[in-house]
């Protein structure tokens, strides 16, 4: 059984660690993220379409939290796509769109960490939540037409920064306390 | 989860087609919305309201949606459609430097027919896009969905089983962030600050229980998975078939052939 089990680049462990972060990824993006942010839109609302770009980097957050706690590439591409699926299915207003975009997402977040490899992973995760929210914002920009160049630069700005801050930076502290509980014993991310 | 945009049980087309083929579908559909850019043009509008009106006749005829559910589904999208129509169409001379015609001007604000018109299109693409999505969701089972993707696009089965687990935690991911939210109000930690910030903390500090949590659930299930041969063999048995209607397959090749005639139409008449 040992043998057998070792051709899999993902162990067992790590197929239902992924399936739980997008489990309660998908849930939060999708049922509650929505709620979360509404109150804070008004502060933004000299953005006009794009308001909801300084907070879009918390849409990144899960497959960074995937991708430090499992340490192997193509963790975050696949927690991506399964977060995009239970998103929709936990009521995402986005309906089908969110499997595209987390794993879009997911997939320059796996390439960010490819990019920089440092021993702590911090930059690698800034890097790879700056990549993702801001590909995944332009792209969305694009879809409906949202291709002003104020939309696109200023809107390009804001969510590399707000990928940093909400899922680069926030996704490293947490991955960083649970590995400080010790429930994950492989370094320190 | 919003009651209005899970799977409801009817015997409709749509909810007995193979969620595969659907997917299928919706993609080809979305392509027709694409595939002419929206300008600031009536015809532009046209073209998008076409593909709207077929969308809503399908969501309501071949998917037994009922128009008080779409309408109560799509909610939450009409606002932001009209934000986005009357955004365009208030700032539209100050997004282009096309040249524009005036509808109507008092002081700065200038609303344009070609704002009009692209934020209508813009906004009939949202309306097109989601009810899509409402289609997919409303009409598909999450487990039929999973044994499609394993039986009929050859996903393979640890994956597809990683998807199914996913799934299955939702209500127990929910159950959990409440009990953890209860417990952060019993010793006053709650919703009173409003702020960005003690917001993000709030969410720091449920986050990280919940993932423990669920850690120590993915250590339980896989040390049972692996003790049962999970992943032992290359293929594995099915108990429930997905077999695909021809009636399917049908529909699917005649909105591909829809498809592909629209776009020789725009191309031989070059619009």
């Amino acid at each position: 059984m040992e043998k057998e089990r070792k051709k899999y680049y993902f162990s067992t462990f790590d197929l239902i660690l992924i399936a739980i972060i997008a489990g309660i990824g998908g849930v939060i993006n999708g049922a509650l993220m929505y709620t979360f942010i509404q109150p804070f839109k008004p502060l933004f609302i000299f953005l006009g379409p794009i308001s909801w770009v300084p907070l879009s980097g918390l849409y990144v957050l899960w497959p960074i939290i995937a991708r430090l706690l499992i340490r192997k590439r193509g963790a975050a591409t696949l927690c991506g796509l399964i977060q995009g699926f239970v998103e929709m299915f936990a009521g995402s207003r986005l309906g089908l769109q969110p499997i595209f975009f987390a794993g879009m997402e997911g997939l320059f977040i796996d390439i960010g960490f490819e990019l920089i490899k440092d021993k702590t992973k911090l930059f690698s995760s800034l890097l790879g939540a700056a990549l993702a929210n801001l590909v995944a914002d332009e792209i969305y920009f694009f879809l409906y037409k949202m291709t002003s160049p104020f939309e696109l630069s200023v809107g390009g700005l804001i969510a590399i920064l707000s990928g940093i801050i909400f899922a680069g930076l926030l996704g490293w502290l947490i991955a960083k306390a649970i590995y400080n509980t010790g429930i994950i014993k492989v370094g320190n991310p | 989860m919003r009651k209005a945009i899970v799977y409801f049980k009817a015997n409709s087309f749509f909810h007995k087609m193979d969620p595969t083929f659907k997917m299928i579908w919706i993609i080809l559909i979305s392509i027709f919305a694409f595939l002419k850019n929206v300008e600031p043009t009536y015809s532009s509008v046209i073209n998008q309201l076409i593909i709207y009106i077929i969308v809503v006749i399908i969501a309501l005829t071949l998917c037994k949606i009922g128009f008080i559910r779409y309408i109560k589904s799509m909610s939450l999208f009409i606002p932001t459609a009209i934000f986005i129509l009357i955004y365009k169409a208030l700032f539209y001379p100050y997004t282009t430097t096309k040249p524009f015609t005036s509808f109507y001007e008092l002081s700065f604000i200038k609303i344009t027919y070609e704002g009009l018109y692209e934020g209508t299109g813009v906004a009939l693409r949202i309306l097109i896009l989601t009810s899509l999505s409402m289609i997919f969701m409303l009409t598909t089972e999450p487990k039929r969905l999973v044994q499609s993707l394993m039986q009929v696009a050859k996903l393979p089965y640890r994956i597809g089983y990683t998807l199914y687990t996913a799934l299955r935690f939702i209500p127990l991911t929910y159950e959990e962030h409440k009990n953890i939210t209860n417990a952060h109000l019993v010793r006053g930690v709650g919703f009173s600050k409003i702020g960005l910030f003690s917001k993000l903390n709030l969410l720091k500090s449920s986050v990280i229980p919940l993932l423990i949590s669920g850690i120590r659930k993915a250590q339980d299930v896989s040390i049972a998975m692996d003790s049962r041969g999970f992943g032992a063999y290359k293929k594995r048995t099915i108990i429930d078939e997905i077999k695909v209607r021809n009636q399917d397959r049908i529909f699917v090749i005649i909105t591909l052939f829809l498809l592909i005639f629209y776009i020789f139409f725009l191309i031989y008449y070059k619009i």
